[in-house]
């Protein structure tokens, strides 16, 4: 079995994994980071959503082994010293409601205010396209990524 | 008390949701984060085809893969197990019953067959590979009409496809009156199948332990309490030996409100290999093992004076159920029939519901259950009937509205409304969108040949579910206040809420009550063995059933509180009043025992009052006297592109009224969602099968659920009437957005498209059929 | 799902004819097949494991030939299934002696079943054309190999 190395969350880990290990099954099953989460598998609702080498990927449509080497942020990593910006965001707007999509949802949303610092309305939701909520209607994810914005900017 | 600050008011403000920060930041636990020592993972082989005769079952190979711990196979699984239970009885019904696994012929793609239990995940997909079964396949119905008509038979044994009909209302008075009546519509609608989608699929884990000989379930299910009773008698595991856990769900929309064959093998593998074993659907298995919702059509006849007065209403409705019935199925379209007056005054009113078998995944709850049906069926009528009679259809809704003096109201179907002011919402509706210049506006686009469409739909809703007589298996819902030694307050509750928050809305009412802050409350629920009983979280029932229980306990507790006050202080019971958190002697204000000082008192029980037992604790169970019936108007404005059929929405306009509002946060982010819902029924989701009975809109690939920019910012607002039936006077809101919005997008494409003579589009409103309404009413296929 | 298609192969219509007997060019030339033996009188069982993304898997089939009128037209039913599900499918295989060869004509129907069926018929149609492209490709060259060794000998 190959053995790679991944740093999360700004730990190092060194994993043996067979070559068809899910990157998603390596966070949540081996590295016990459950926050990242599966609601799909054909690659389309982004609940697998984490950042990778600054950018946002879905994690459950990569192979742990091609992570080898990269620097990974999940949903757990990011609030690390008190909320970011993006979840105070959520919480203040009411941008979840069941939670599932949340993760995945504040992981885009994070990559997607590192790459513009000051979306309209517009770009949010396309930005946001690749993430599946099913509970809010997106308006108050919109609004919590707008938060972010204004508290980021 | 006057030397006391009065805690802040928590009731009717948007405290922010105390179950976020753990979901933000990873720490929620949904049942696939849950992996305890030992745990191994179950798939399932699923049948293929729509129709066929499993006639060999080979499970060697894959009992003898790597890491496999066991194989179950029908034969077997129908020896140690009950069949998947089904809850909702209607007279007359045919109920064919199945196993958890189906051995002799399966009728609907991804029905169980084989499950394999291994190691781990990867290990049991692979076996799952191994196994053969040989089909001989049989012809499938898809059609429900079709199935009516003498197509191939579901079940052969019953002789017919035909489940059960349901008739509610006076025919012979409809008849009559659709006969005597100036203006007639007649119409066949239809409001496609659906998908409920919630995003995380189902999941469950089951553990039995052999010592204590107890079974844990933790389900991503909105009934834990339901599912302990069914799943107990399922898998041979005595009730009181069951515990069910709901941890945090990832939504459910009605399709977790069931007991599933998965369930019920996960606890029979874990029985026998005294393991926990859990299984996790994927999305694929979830679009065709999960139930599905709709699929009703109905022919609709609506008959008028030429003035617009209501003469009579008579519709039929077929209800494409699947092949098997789920645990509520059958009751689903019943609701439908209930809510068939809508908001109008109709003096002759019938329905028939035909409830049939097709080879297609069972149906049963999906958000709205039965309602959007009722209110697509009226509201498409009234707009069909406005054409006709060359009315506004606003005038002519208005002309026929129960008046808001006319509460509580008796429905031809048997119900009391309970309270509403349909005027009041509309007027606001109107006021926000603008109505009138709405209509010059549109008048002036269509002259540069654009074409804008304005739609209503103005609806009321049956919820806060129910009173016993009209549920399956009770409609009550039990509520626990403890005050714990130190003041702090425990609340239980028996709903089991998945996203519509009620660890914060339960704590702003028991916080308020009480005078704590809500810091010092705490909400439990979606534990049987913490919580003693309950029903669970559906039918907009939580906060106007849940919350009255909690209302009733919070009573108690006060009675009891008082009680010791009056025994320390030396008074009457009588004399005292309970205000935030503090007992005080009416006549003498700055005489006053605190909540924490009472606990220590109960607890303590060194002195007790006479008659009074030790503790601070309440419970009850509340048993509704009646439905509450929200309603509302929705607005949709379209622009309709007539050369590509494309649909732009371009506004949406939601006004609801759930009477009381405890977070109006909570309460708009339900209507938000229910709006995204309902709006994506007439735009973008349809369940769409081939002539074998495939499922081709059988992933996210295919079904569009929709994305954040497939929508607009809706635009809310609320009008307030409170209810009568309980002491909150809270209606519910869980399914509202739902239930109005779909007829309001359809009611504006078709406005945005009558000019050309598009009379009506079915749903779902794909570009395609847009067109071919448009080329229809000019005369010729496209 | 229709698939319908052609292919010319510089090769006399006998020839062509011969190979689509002939079990062991069928499992030389059939994508992923590895086992290809004759059951009955012009039928066969074949295992087969494809690559392509949507139908990926393991399957096992039955070939079956018959209406056959030497060497012009045949027709052929094909059942299979495997983990991602079931197909079936008949079809009429035409040969046409043109200036360039032979032509071949392909006309058939074919159904799936279970999770293939669910997959997105675009996808399917895409992945059969696919394969069906690579069959006739690998015929021509194995024709084109055959010719050449007899040749050689
Ligand atoms: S789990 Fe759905 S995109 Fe990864
Ligand atoms: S909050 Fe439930 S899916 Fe987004």
């Amino acid at each position: 079995m190959p053995e790679i190395s991944v740093t999360v969350n700004g730990v190092e880990h060194r994993e043996e994994v067979e070559p068809r290990l899910l990157l998603v099954h390596l966070l949540r099953e081996r590295l016990r980071l459950t926050g990242t989460h599966v609601g799909c598998d054909t690659s389309q609702c982004g609940a697998c959503t984490v950042v990778l080498d600054g950018k946002s990927v879905k994690s459950c449509t990569m192979l742990a082994v091609q992570a080898d080497g990269s620097e990974l942020l999940t949903i757990e990593g990011l609030g690390k010293d008190g909320l970011h910006p993006v979840q105070q965001g959520f919480w203040d707007q009411h941008g979840l409601q069941c939670g599932y999509c949340t993760p995945g949802m504040i992981m885009a949303a994070y990559q997607l205010l590192q790459d513009d610092a000051d979306p309209s309305e517009e770009a949010i939701r396309h930005g946001l396209r690749g993430n599946l909520c099913r509970c809010t209607g997106y308006q108050n994810i919109v609004r919590a990524v707008q938060q972010a914005a204004r508290a980021t900017s | 008390m006057t030397t006391q600050e009065r805690p802040p008011k928590l009731i009717g403000e948007p405290i922010k949701r105390r179950e976020d920060p753990r979901l933000i930041t990873g720490q929620g636990s949904y049942v696939d984060d849950l992996q305890p020592l030992g745990t191994l993972h179950l798939v399932i082989v699923r049948s293929p085809y729509a129709h066929a005769r499993v006639t060999g079952i080979d499970v060697s190979a894959a009992r003898n893969a790597p890491g496999v711990v066991a194989v179950l196979t029908p034969e077997d699984v129908q020896q140690s197990t009950e069949p998947v239970p089904v809850a909702a009885q209607l007279e007359g019904m045919h109920m064919p019953l199945r196993h958890a696994l189906t051995g002799g012929e399966v009728k609907f793609v991804g029905e169980p067959v084989v499950a394999i239990v291994a190691e781990d995940r990867y290990l049991a997909a692979d076996a799952a590979e191994l196994v053969e079964v040989e089909y001989e396949e049989l012809p499938a119905v898809i059609d429900p009409e079709q199935a009516l008509e003498g197509g191939p038979l579901v079940h052969d044994e019953l002789g017919t496809n035909l489940c059960v009909v349901s008739p509610i209302g006076d025919a012979e008075a409809a008849a009559r009156a659709i006969e005597g009546a100036e203006v007639v519509i007649k119409q066949r609608l239809m409001n496609q199948r659906l998908i409920p989608n919630p995003i995380e699929p189902r999941a469950v884990l089951a553990h039995y332990e052999p010592g204590p000989g107890t079974l844990t379930v933790w389900s991503s299910t909105q009934i834990p309490h339901l599912l302990k009773t069914l799943l107990s008698a399922c898998a041979r595991v005595p009730e009181q030996l069951v515990r069910v856990v709901a941890p945090d769900v990832g939504g459910g929309f009605g399709c977790k409100l069931n007991v599933y064959p998965e369930e019920i093998l996960a606890a029979l593998a874990s029985r026998r290999l005294e393991r926990p074993v859990k299984f996790v659907e994927t999305r694929q298995e979830n679009y065709v093992a999960t139930i599905h919702g709709r699929d009703l059509i109905g022919h609709l006849e609506l008959g008028a004076k030429r003035d617009g007065t209501l003469v009579g209403y008579r519709i039929k409705v077929i209800a494409d159920i699947g092949a098997y019935q789920h645990l509520l199925t059958a009751a689903i379209p019943t609701l439908t029939a209930l809510m068939l007056q809508g908001v109008y005054k109709i003096p002759a009113l019938a329905g028939e519901i035909v409830e049939v078998f097709t080879n297609k995944t069972p149906t049963d709850a999906y958000r709205g259950a039965g309602r959007p049906e009722a209110t697509y069926y009226l509201e498409r009528g009234m707009d069909l009937l406005a054409a006709e009679l060359g009315m506004d259809p606003v005038e002519l809704r208005r002309k026929n509205f129960i008046g808001a003096g006319e509460f509580p109201f008796d429905t031809q179907t048997g119900l009391v409304y309970d309270s509403g002011d349909y005027d009041a919402a509309l007027d606001k509706a109107l006021a926000i969108v603008g109505y009138d210049d709405f209509r010059s506006e549109q008048a002036r686009l269509r002259e540069a040949g654009r074409y804008l469409g304005v739609g209503f739909s103005t609806y009321v809703e049956i919820c806060g579910v129910g009173p016993s007589s009209a549920l399956p298996a009770g409609g009550w819902e039990a509520g626990t206040v403890r005050v714990e030694r130190t003041g702090k307050v425990t609340v239980l509750t028996g709903v089991s809420p998945h996203g519509q928050g009620e660890e914060t809305s339960f704590a702003q009412i028991a916080a308020e009550r009480l005078g704590v802050g809500i810091e010092d409350v705490t909400v439990i629920h979606g534990d049987t063995a913490q919580v003693s009983a309950g029903i669970g979280t559906f039918g907009s029932r939580s906060l106007a059933v849940g919350g009255t229980a909690l209302v009733m306990s919070l009573d108690k507790i006060e009675a009891k509180a008082k009680r010791f006050a009056a025994h320390a202080m030396e008074v009457q019971a009588d004399d005292l009043e309970f205000e935030a958190g503090q007992v005080f002697v009416k006549d003498a204000p700055e005489k006053t025992i605190s909540l924490p000082e009472i606990a220590t008192l109960a607890y303590n029980a060194v002195d007790l009052p006479p008659d009074t037992e030790p503790g601070l604790e309440a419970t009850s169970y509340y048993e509704p006297g009646n439905f509450t019936f929200p309603f509302g108007t929705h607005v949709a404005v379209v622009e309709v592109d007539t050369d590509s059929g494309a649909i732009d929405l371009q506004r949406f306009i939601s006004v609801d009224d759930c009477g009381n509002i405890i977070n109006p946060l909570i309460v708009e982010g339900q209507i938000h969602g229910g709006l995204a819902q309902g709006i994506a029924q007439a735009l973008y989701e349809e369940a769409v099968y081939d002539a074998n009975g495939q499922l081709l809109s059988g992933s996210l690939m295919d079904y569009a659920v929709p994305r954040a920019d497939q929508l607009p910012s809706f635009e809310l607002a609320t009008t307030v009437t409170p209810t009568g039936v309980n002491p909150l006077g809270a209606k519910g809101v869980g399914e509202a957005g739902t239930i109005g919005s779909t007829p309001a997008i359809v009611n504006a494409v078709v406005d945005a498209l009558a000019p050309l003579g598009v009379q009506h589009i079915e749903m779902m409103l794909r570009p395609e059929r847009v067109l071919d309404a448009i080329q229809a009413a000019k005369g010729g296929a496209r | 799902m229709q698939l319908i298609g052609s292919r010319t192969m510089p090769y006399a219509r006998e020839r062509v004819w011969a190979a689509l007997q002939d079990p062991a060019m069928l499992r030389k030339t059939l994508p992923g097949c590895e086992e290809l033996t004759p059951s009955g009188e012009d039928s066969f069982d074949a295992k087969v494991t494809i690559g392509v993304a949507a139908i990926k898997g393991r399957y096992k089939g039955k070939v079956r030939l018959f209406d056959l009128e030497p060497p012009r037209k045949l027709r052929m039913a094909v059942e299979g299934g495997g983990g991602p599900g079931r197909m079936r499918g008949e079809g009429t295989v035409e040969l046409e002696s043109v200036a360039e060869g032979t032509k071949l004509v392909y006309d058939g129907e074919a159904a799936t079943f279970g999770p293939i069926a669910r997959v997105g018929q675009r996808l399917l149609r895409s992945a059969a054309n696919k394969l069906l492209g690579e069959f006739l490709s690998r015929l021509e060259q194995e024709l084109g190999r055959e010719g050449e060794s007899e040749r050689a000998s």
